[in-house]
């Protein structure tokens, strides 16, 4: 028969350190704060409209061809990487060149001469028989290697 | 309102996490744990952050003295690592820093994998858990029928930490978007997106979902109240099993139709929730007790 507490004391210590990481995973949690692990978790807590907002990336080849660069087909590492484009407009000119440079590596492993890399801010309808994609220019960075 | 009134809540809190249990039911739950960390450093894709190039590295705050992305046999080196380490955990050899190496393995190649400017829930509920098994005291056995609150806070640690993170999901929606997740086209919308990002294993489900209205706002209307009664798991621990299947419906769900694989986050509620030392005690004869 077990009985009531047959185990060590539990030390102020660890009492003082249990109450702390709760305190950060509520606040964390409340707050909608990021400090890995801990989590604001805004799991798809915004609501979603009839229309999104997206980015699409299209390399300009020697040619002046444009060559789409889809980060969702390239390895882990590049993909969701197009959510840095929220803080461009913060970020110095140089800055944008070598993020637009970095989204170009592949296809210039690939033996594809980039000179540039132009980024198009996209409105489209998610429902069926929506209009076609809105498409504008956003920016044009990177350069010759 | 005076501080004895604020202090109330606090105390009970307190009196509760640090109750006792069963020191068999710290040793399972390291155990489990240790084994889906092994099986997530061993099936996780980590090898492919490799190939980012330093200009999309954005470190997480822990990592901010790296300024890029570790190569690939370093990588793999974690991984291994971390594997052997869960494998040692598993088997209870130097239980304290097995288990540390294998979570430290994981913790760091998630926070690589969260240094690409978005945040990455996928791992983050079983690596805060074992954060807090990870401090739990060691040298127990299965089956052990000893109960003290040096057992106790892990177990209630772990429980507060997994119908938590629930409920604060759940009222994360609430906060930001109020009654219209519920009451609006928001649902149809999701699910009408997600065939744009092409993720999902079938397009069957989400648009079955979104071209009927009623369906919508019910799914919405589950999701909200499996998220805000994981309340209801923690001060009722009959309903904990019904929890575990409801959390895996909706995690189920959300891969159908979005392709997000929460896998973990259903293998750490149900090492948590269910009390497996309790079902192992049911079918096995408990050990001779340990000699004082």
């Amino acid at each position: 028969m077990a009985v009531a507490d047959d185990g060590p004391a539990v030390t102020a210590r660890t009492r003082r350190l249990v109450h702390l990481f709760l305190l950060v995973f509520a606040i964390t949690g409340m707050a909608h704060l990021e400090l890995f692990p801990f989590s604001g978790f805004r799991l798809f807590s915004e609501l979603r409209p009839a229309v999104r907002h997206s980015w699409e990336l299209r390399a300009v080849d020697e040619a002046g061809d444009e060559v789409p660069i889809r980060t969702a087909d390239l390895p882990l590492g590049y993909r969701s990487s197009t959510l840095l484009l929220r803080d461009f407009d913060d970020m110095s000119p140089a800055a944008r060149d070598e993020v637009c440079d970095a989204w170009a590596t592949p296809l210039r492993d690939a033996g594809t001469v980039v000179v540039q890399v132009r980024v198009y801010s996209v409105v489209r309808g998610v429902r069926p028989g929506a209009p076609p994609p809105e498409r504008h220019l956003a920016y044009e960075c990177g350069g010759p290697p | 309102m005076t501080a004895s009134t604020l202090e109330h809540p606090v105390v009970a809190l307190d009196r509760w996490l640090f109750a006792p249990e069963a020191a068999g039911r710290v040793r399972i739950m390291r155990l489990l744990l240790a084994a889906l960390i092994g099986l997530r450093l061993a099936t996780g894709p980590h090898r492919g952050l490799a190939a980012q190039p330093a200009a999309l590295f954005r470190p997480v705050w822990f990592l901010a003295w790296m300024d890029h992305m570790p190569s690939a046999g370093v990588l793999v080196a974690i991984q291994v690592v971390g594997v052997l380490g869960a494998i040692a955990a598993v088997l209870g050899w130097r239980e304290r820093g097995t288990f540390l190496l294998a979570w430290s393995s994981l913790l760091v190649l998630a926070a690589l994998r969260a240094s690409r400017g978005k945040v990455h829930h996928n791992d983050l509920l079983l690596l805060l858990v074992a954060g807090v098994l990870a401090a739990a005291p060691v040298g127990l056995r299965l089956l052990d029928p000893r109960r003290s609150t040096a057992w106790g806070w892990p177990v209630r640690t772990s429980l507060l930490v997994v119908t938590g993170a629930y409920f604060l999901t759940g009222f994360q929606k609430v906060v930001s978007s109020g009654p219209a997740w519920v009451l609006s086209d928001n649902m149809r919308n999701l699910m009408y997106a997600a065939r744009l990002d092409g993720h999902a294993p079938t397009d069957a489900v989400s648009l079955f979902i979104a071209d009927r209205p009623t369906v919508a706002h019910l799914v919405a209307l589950g999701t909200l109240v499996v998220e805000l009664g994981s309340v209801v798991a923690l001060t009722r621990p009959r309903l904990r099993p019904a929890f575990v299947v409801a959390v895996a419906v909706l995690h189920a769900g959300v891969y159908v139709t979005h392709g997000l694989d929460y896998s973990m986050w259903v293998a750490t509620t149900a090492v948590v929730l269910i009390d497996w030392d309790a079902v192992l005690r049911r079918f096995m004869p408990p050990p001779t007790a340990p000699q004082p």
